[in-house]
């Protein structure tokens, strides 16, 4: 029963720690960003059409798509960040009202330029500029955040690098929606927007998911793995890969856009390996954290197909498939990770806040994190979210708005479980069990 | 005394790390129970440096312990040597 004398590897890690902000702060990102996927598939059910190359709305898929990177994505990774960060550097959130402040920038400056898109009002860009100073807000937390770091691991490099396209990227996003209002800054805006998703996608998104994976699922899963040189290679094909597209399609006309596709596309198998080393090392059975990372594995090969099927000219170069390799990213990959951490870190961030015997004695049985939301509505989530994703793949790729609208109501539901779920656990902080 | 320590490990059974939801004793957390005429001291790791669970796990396994000990005066101390990692988890 003792344990017995070991090497020591190198520990995993927790969520928390005694530097972490106020549990207020990340999880005021979570609601808002559980809403924004809410709104974003509930808008996808109900105007399939306008996704479609027959009812084809720009703005109005431009408002849809900004609520799911900025609303949904970006919103629950800089919660996410700004608890992690702290306990990836073992320092306390650098200036938190800098984070505050970001987050009411960000919901007000959202709901300004999804508004302005769905309005089909002039002049957008200029709610972008709130959106660009909500960034800028988090940045100077993270950036002296970081910049205090004792030490700066595995995973913290990747989130390092993360936040250094995030600042490339809204740059980049900010003088796009500017030139499409006034068409001076760019001879070829379409290389701009391919640097800019991509920036996004795999930049800031995929290496913050990649680098937080080596770190949340191995933790969840109950799995060791010393050996991380499949990881370092998927960080290093990866970055090049993203490098030399963003290069290339800022500055010559994405003509070697194959080879770049496929040094990502090499990284990203490297990544797979590296993931399939923890899957298979785990001690622990799947759960919905990690039936949905497994999910989120899936999505990302899917992806990566795509991308190498458009950029090798395998597949018809149509809005259609362009939608579907965007679609497979944000719903297929990126969603179903999020969904997976989201699902175990709301609730522990809550049992600390109420539940913990160090910050007050409990008058009866502590309740477990697992009694803090409901893990047949995670499965139920899961099981909406798998189908749902591959019938929109299907209804872009084959234009069929009915695929569409079904996908839609499916991930709907699956967000609605997610509400559900987060309203299960946030209901703990004004009505704990104990009363 | 060797009576009681199967005692306080069923006792540290009932402390579970929520949020692993896997009792410390299945952890490996526990690294040591050292039983005189009037003291427990436990030895127990955490899975990371500086979680803030230290002092909850702590707290409870103090409380657990306090339900057998009798007499005895119960203390909890927290160690670093060997960090843990999830080979320890007992199968």
């Amino acid at each position: 029963m003792i344990a017995p004398s070991m090497p020591a590897p190198p520990v995993s890690a927790g969520m928390a720690s005694p530097e972490s902000p106020p549990v207020s702060i990340p999880l005021r990102h979570f609601v808002a960003a559980a809403a924004a996927f809410w709104i974003f598939a509930a808008v996808l059910a109900w105007t399939p059409d306008r996704f479609l190359g027959f009812g084809f709305d720009a703005k109005w898929v431009l408002g849809a798509v900004h609520t799911l990177t900025l609303g949904w994505i970006t919103m629950t990774i800089f919660g996410v960040l700004s608890q992690l960060t702290t306990v990836l550097w073992e320092v306390p959130l650098a200036g938190p009202r800098w984070v505050t402040t970001g987050w009411w920038l960000l919901v007000i400056g959202l709901i300004g330029f999804v508004g302005h898109l769905w309005g089909h009002a002039e002049r957008y860009w200029t709610t972008a500029v709130i959106l660009v100073a909500a960034v800028i807000c988090y940045l100077v937390s993270f950036i002296r955040t970081m910049a205090s770091a004792r030490r700066i691991d595995w995973t913290g490099w990747h989130l390092v690098l993360s936040v250094s396209y995030l600042s490339l990227l809204i740059t980049l996003g900010f003088l796009l929606a500017y030139d499409q209002q006034r068409g001076i800054l760019f001879s070829d805006p379409p290389g701009v927007l391919i640097a800019h998703i991509h920036l996004a996608l795999i930049g800031w998104v995929s290496l913050t998911i990649m680098g937080v994976s080596y770190r949340l699922v191995s933790m969840f899963a109950l799995s060791h793995d010393d050996s991380q040189w499949a990881g370092r290679t998927a960080f290093a094909a990866i970055n090049t890969g993203l490098v030399g597209m963003a290069v290339d399609s800022l500055f010559f006309h994405h003509r070697f856009l194959p080879l770049w596709a496929w040094t990502i596309a090499a990284g990203y198998a490297a990544y797979l390996l590296q993931m399939r080393n923890i899957f298979h090392a785990r001690l622990r059975k799947l759960d919905p954290a990690l039936s949905f990372t497994l999910l989120a594995l899936l999505g990302g090969i899917v992806w990566a197909g795509l991308g190498i099927g458009i950029a090798m000219a395998w597949l018809p170069d149509t809005n259609e498939i362009r939608a579907a390799y965007l679609f497979t990213a944000l719903v297929g990959w990126i969603t179903p990770f999020i969904l997976g951490q989201i699902f175990k870190i709301v609730p522990f961030l809550i049992w600390l806040e109420v539940y913990s015997p160090a910050k007050k004695k409990q008058p009866g049985p502590i309740p477990m994190m697992q009694d803090l939301t409901s893990p047949r509505a995670a499965w139920a989530q899961l099981a909406f979210m798998a189908p749902g994703i591959y019938l929109g793949i299907a209804g872009f790729c084959l234009e069929s708005s009915g695929l569409l609208r079904a996908s839609g109501l499916l991930i709907w539901a699956a967000a609605t479980l997610l509400l559900f779920n987060t309203g299960k656990a946030m209901r703990h902080l004004w009505r704990p069990i104990h009363g | 005394m060797d009576n009681l320590k199967p005692l306080i490990l069923l006792a540290l059974r009932s402390v579970v790390d929520p949020e692993l939801m896997m009792d410390i004793v299945t952890l490996g957390l526990i690294y040591g129970i050292d039983l005189t005429d009037d003291k427990i001291h436990l030895r127990l790791t955490l899975t990371t440096r500086g979680c803030p669970l230290g002092e909850s796990i702590q707290a409870m396994a103090e409380e657990a312990l306090a339900g057998i000990a009798g007499s005895r005066r119960v203390t909890v101390e927290t160690v670093w040597d060997p960090p843990w990692n999830s080979l320890m988890v007992a199968d």
